[in-house]
């Protein structure tokens, strides 16, 4: 547990300001949140219903055909047991007419080309565990053939760039949906980014990034466990790994961008925020100083790497001469 | 004996990453932290790419180091060790 959080004063502020935010800068009537049925969407919505009421929220569902059917079932029952209107959607159709699984697979098979999108699986990650090397961030396929086999590939540039442009259509018309609704309604949107999403960058510019209040930006993924058992979160919901929901092959937060587990990233991460010495941060973690650096430089390299994601548009000023 | 460093290799990857990184120019010195020069993922696969095409290497995941890479003087080590 990171130092100095506590779960229940951290929702209270979070609900009466989630309140105050819509109520009197956003001036809407409710709210929209986009569940997936993992952890932060779910701390979300349960927030989100303390602070505005169940009948001024609504819960949208918008599985595609990589989307595990678990994690509709759960948003379902979750939004069920809070009372709230659940929207399920499913976007395969409108994906499938952008082009984004042709696109993606098509830059897949490129890299692998045992790859048969008809039976086979596929994700991207990066090298696994920050704490035992120190190897850069470069991303490989991977196929999983129904016999179990993994096929693994290093990307090229342009294969990354065209698997990665395609899946982010998935997240931009969530974004798309999710105003719809909101719009209907006079709702904000409600997004469930955290802090290792947000400054990591983590997430896709006008998709999960396209939204009106980010509640949960301040906290790192250990605190938002802590403040979704304070809020009842189910179970069910809490023990399940992150995962990115997004590839045709089950694929965990951690193979895919973090590279370690979210306790010991935050661990170090807050520690460093605390302006602790990474030998300190070392001797407490019982970790090498070196596996610490190597974490920090990690967290540093992609912040400074995907600044771009978030800034707002770059306007100019009218110059009166 | 130590090691000589051959001169092309050198110049090869300084031209190389004079064309790729916007910031890195003549005049930054062999020892410069790459990423000070906005080296990212995507240009660390180009390079590796480009190393290995040049040089008829083989770079594994494993050796996509900052200790390898992390700078010209690190890069020409490196390719060196392979290529010899």
């Amino acid at each position: 547990m990171l130092r100095s959080f506590n779960a229940s004063e951290e929702a209270e502020r979070l609900v009466s300001w989630l309140r105050e935010v819509n109520a009197t800068v956003l001036r809407r009537d409710g709210g929209v949140v986009g569940v997936s049925g993992g952890i932060d969407s779910a701390t979300v919505l349960y927030l989100m219903v303390r602070a505005l009421g169940a009948k001024r929220v609504v819960a949208l569902i918008m599985p595609d055909r990589d989307s595990s059917t678990s994690s509709a079932s759960l948003a379902l029952e979750m939004a069920a047991q809070l009372g709230v209107e659940a929207i399920q959607t499913d976007l395969t159709d409108v994906l499938q007419a952008y082009g984004c699984y042709e696109l993606r697979d098509k830059a897949v098979q490129h890299a692998i080309p045992e790859f048969d999108p008809r039976q086979d699986k596929a994700k991207i990650v990066l090298p696994e565990n920050l704490l035992a090397e120190a190897t850069l961030n470069i991303f490989s396929a991977v196929v999983v053939k129904p016999d179990g086999q993994q096929i693994r590939r290093r990307l090229s540039v342009t294969d990354l760039r065209q698997i990665v442009a395609a899946s982010n259509m998935k997240q931009r018309v969530r974004m798309t949906r999710l105003y719809y609704e909101a719009e209907l309604r006079n709702f904000s949107v409600v997004g469930t980014a955290n802090k290792n999403e947000h400054d990591l960058g983590f997430f896709v510019k006008y998709g999960d990034g396209g939204v009106d209040v980010l509640p949960l930006k301040h906290l790192f993924k250990t605190q938002i466990y802590a403040l979704a058992e304070y809020l009842g979160v189910p179970m069910a919901i809490i023990k399940r790994p992150p995962t990115t929901d997004t590839y045709s092959a089950e694929c965990t937060q951690e193979e895919f961008f973090y590279r370690l587990p979210f306790d010991v990233l935050d661990s170090i991460w807050e520690a460093d925020e605390r302006q602790q010495a990474p030998e300190q941060i070392a001797k407490d973690l019982g970790l090498h100083i070196a596996q610490v650096e190597n974490v920090l430089s990690d967290v540093r390299r992609k912040k400074h790497t995907t600044e771009y994601l978030r800034l707002e548009p770059i306007t100019i000023t009218y110059s009166y001469k | 004996m130590r090691e000589m460093v051959k001169p092309n290799t050198r110049a090869i990857i300084r031209n190389y990453l004079t064309e790729a990184l916007v910031s890195f120019n003549e005049s930054v010195p062999d020892d410069a932290l790459l990423e000070d020069h906005d080296l990212d993922s995507e240009q660390i696969v180009a390079l590796v790419l480009f190393l290995e095409e040049q040089f008829h290497i083989y770079i594994g995941d494993e050796e996509i180091t900052i200790d390898n890479l992390g700078s010209l003087h690190a890069l020409v080590a490196f390719v060196d060790r392979k290529v010899k």
